[in-house]
């Protein structure tokens, strides 16, 4: 009996837990914002170039494009749906073609465009006009903010991100490699020009003959490395050297001059590799500048600035061999320090680490649920660019997890970490 | 520790120096007043997909409760603590979390019945006692901030919510009455329960965690 009664009370305990119902907890961000206004590359893109042919493909991100184009997919939408704001559009539309355009000058907001530069117009995919990409650098995707608001100047209750220099390095990187090939080119020239003039009959004109004929050669649309010392060999024997027609004569001095034009060309890009770590230092400052002095110094409260994520390790990147990588490392190392150190101190400014985060992922992959860190989602043969990736183009199997759609960008789950990232930072900034 | 008691009971003795209180065998006792629980976390990492190092920290709970002894002998008795509402601790993100502020909350019911055993005479006026019980610990309302969503799943339009798994365990407790009259007293109690936990959140992600909550209260009571 007395039992029963102590078994009755732990009952009456219990029927507490019958009233509860689950629920959610107060969803509202700690900061209001207005709007949130996103100046960068590709990699904040949400649309510029939705038109024309890239619309026709059903493209307009650079990731794996979502059926209905209205699906949030890159991190900024993401983040700017979880404050609680209406879906952002691209500032200006236009490009491969078709002539740039602003669909809603009073609340697109994101000036992002994918190619775009720190400060320099000519971006990746630039041709000059509207023909390829926009590329409109931040620099002026600032100065556009201030044409659309009718100011240049923040309320101060705008989240404002900057994430851009991505493309910085890319380009200096195509320039540094394409003049190293060139270097490379000319050393070949030199050298078997050179060694078969000797047999020539009269070898100090035989030599400037025989290079203007391989240039033309190689100027030629369509010439191959084998086209080119053709044009050598069979040049120095209308110069009288019999003996150069003969593979075994002329195949060694092949070798020896590709020898020496490896050695000239990644002997150029040693030298001259180093600069562009200087050159990206500059962009970096350049970039902090522009935060301090154009978004912070009119206003702006709230400004989530990303650092460069390790380019080196993307599958672009990885493309390179270990010393192109390095460089790579080097200039976006460069970039991030100088960038951290030009904002350093600058009120409202959040300085995000994607650096850290990126490298973080591709080491232990497993923590973020990443399958594949390495590869393209995207078949490059049959989307070159994430502008154009969609379901249809990517490569066999689960790509639902890969973090790279293509070379450089990020599928949407990749997206889906990043915004993570910001929004992790941002709440323990206060700021969300 | 035994030095302590002394001292408590011989001021409590003091107090109530003509006080003929009694627990003796039969005896019923009811009791009101107040608990705090405190866990003591040890936060494990949040699975995948998560940051590295993303742990939690509970805070600690006041609730009003109750409780009624039934004494078997004059030293054995069992004791049912009753809470009239939950426990309400706030979540908050530790580790890599740290300074996220509040990212939830989850209400606890523990639910223990203790087997006591009680020192010293029937009619001293200060019983020291010593308790151990099973302890259900059972959790409800989770609830979990925007901040919890933000940081798990950023815009993608569901709040992220969270479930802790209930757990059986045990407490162990000491504690005193010390009468006040022959028909009311003041009980204080200190009691630790081991207990380790999974919290499921529902964007797949797990989250061990060892809870180990002391608490301790103080009440006023009478004997029937």
């Amino acid at each position: 009996m007395h039992s029963f009664k102590v078994l009755a009370l732990g009952l009456s305990a219990a029927l507490v837990v019958a009233c509860g119902g689950g629920g959610n907890g107060d969803q509202s961000p700690k900061i209001k914002y207005t709007t949130m206004v996103v100046f960068g590359d590709s990699l904040s893109d949400i649309g510029s170039y939705r038109v024309g042919p890239i619309a026709t493909a059903g493209g307009g991100r650079f990731s794996v494009n979502p059926a209905n184009p209205a699906t949030p997919t890159n991190w900024t939408e993401l983040v700017s749906a979880q404050l609680g704001l209406n879906a952002p559009c691209a500032a200006r539309l236009g490009g491969f073609g078709v002539a740039p355009i602003a669909p809603n000058a009073s609340t697109c907001r994101n000036y992002a465009q994918g190619g775009s530069r720190v400060s320099i117009t000519e971006g990746n995919g630039y041709d000059g006009v509207y023909g390829g990409a926009l590329t409109h650098p931040v620099s002026k995707q600032i100065e556009n903010y201030g044409i659309d608001n009718g100011s240049a100047n923040f309320s101060g209750k705008e989240l404002v991100t900057v994430f851009a220099g991505g493309n910085d390095i890319l380009i200096l990187l195509d320039q540094l490699k394409s003049d190293s090939t060139a270097t490379g080119q000319a050393a070949f020239v030199t050298s078997l020009a050179g060694q078969l003039a000797v047999g020539a009959t009269n070898p100090s004109t035989a030599g400037p003959v025989i290079a203007r004929a391989m240039a033309n050669e190689a100027a030629r649309e369509g010439n191959t490395s084998a086209s080119i010392v053709a044009a050598a060999v069979s040049a120095a024997y209308a110069a009288g050297n019999i003996a150069a027609a003969s593979p075994s004569v002329y195949g060694p001095m092949v070798t020896t001059a590709t020898g020496l034009a490896t050695d000239a060309g990644n002997q150029y890009a040693a030298t001259n590799g180093p600069a562009l770590v200087g050159q990206m230092g500059g962009v970096g400052t350049t970039l902090a500048g522009d935060i301090t002095t154009n978004i912070v110094g009119k206003g702006a409260k709230y400004v989530a600035v990303l650092n460069l994520p390790d380019v080196s390790t993307t599958p672009s990147g990885l493309a390179n061999g270990p010393a192109t990588r390095a460089l790579i490392l080097a200039m976006v190392n460069q970039f991030n320090t100088t960038l951290k150190a030009g904002l350093a101190g600058t009120p409202g400014v959040l300085f995000i680490d994607t650096f850290t985060n990126g490298q973080d992922q591709i080491l232990h992959k497993e923590n973020y649920l990443l399958s594949n860190v390495v590869d393209k989602a995207c078949d490059s043969t049959k989307a070159d660019s994430s502008l154009i990736c969609t379901a249809a183009t990517l490569i066999t199997g689960d790509t639902s997890h890969y973090l790279f759609a293509d070379g450089v960008h990020l599928t949407p789950y990749g997206y889906k970490l990043l915004a993570q990232l910001v929004t992790k930072e941002m709440v323990l900034a206060g700021w969300l | 520790m035994k030095t302590t008691l002394k001292f408590i009971a011989a001021a409590a003795l003091a107090l109530t120096a003509q006080a003929a209180f009694s627990q003796t065998a039969g005896t019923w006792m009811a009791r009101l007043g107040g608990t705090t629980i405190t866990p003591q976390v040890t936060s494990g990492d949040m699975t995948a997909p998560s940051f590295p190092n993303t742990k939690t920290d509970v805070g600690a709970a006041n609730q009003f409760t109750g409780g009624v002894s039934y004494m078997y002998t004059d030293n054995f008795s069992v004791d049912v603590p009753i809470t009239f509402q939950p426990f309400k601790h706030k979540l908050y993100g530790a580790g890599a979390l740290a300074g996220s502020g509040q990212i939830g909350e989850v209400q606890a019911l523990p639910i223990t019945v203790f087997f006591q055993y009680r020192f010293m005479e029937p009619t001293a006026p200060v019983r020291p006692y010593v308790g151990i019980g099973p302890t259900y610990a059972h959790f409800l309302n989770e609830s979990g901030s925007g901040a919890l969503t933000a940081m798990t799943n950023p815009g993608g339009g569901t709040p992220t919510t969270l479930k802790v798994d209930p757990q059986f365990t045990y407490s162990v407790q000491l504690g005193s009455t010390i009468a006040i009259n022959d028909k009311w007293f003041v009980d204080v109690f200190y009691a630790k329960t081991p207990l380790k936990t999974k919290t499921t959140f529902s964007t797949g992600q797990t989250l061990d965690v060892t809870l180990d909550p002391v608490s301790y209260g103080i009440s006023v009571g009478m004997k029937f």
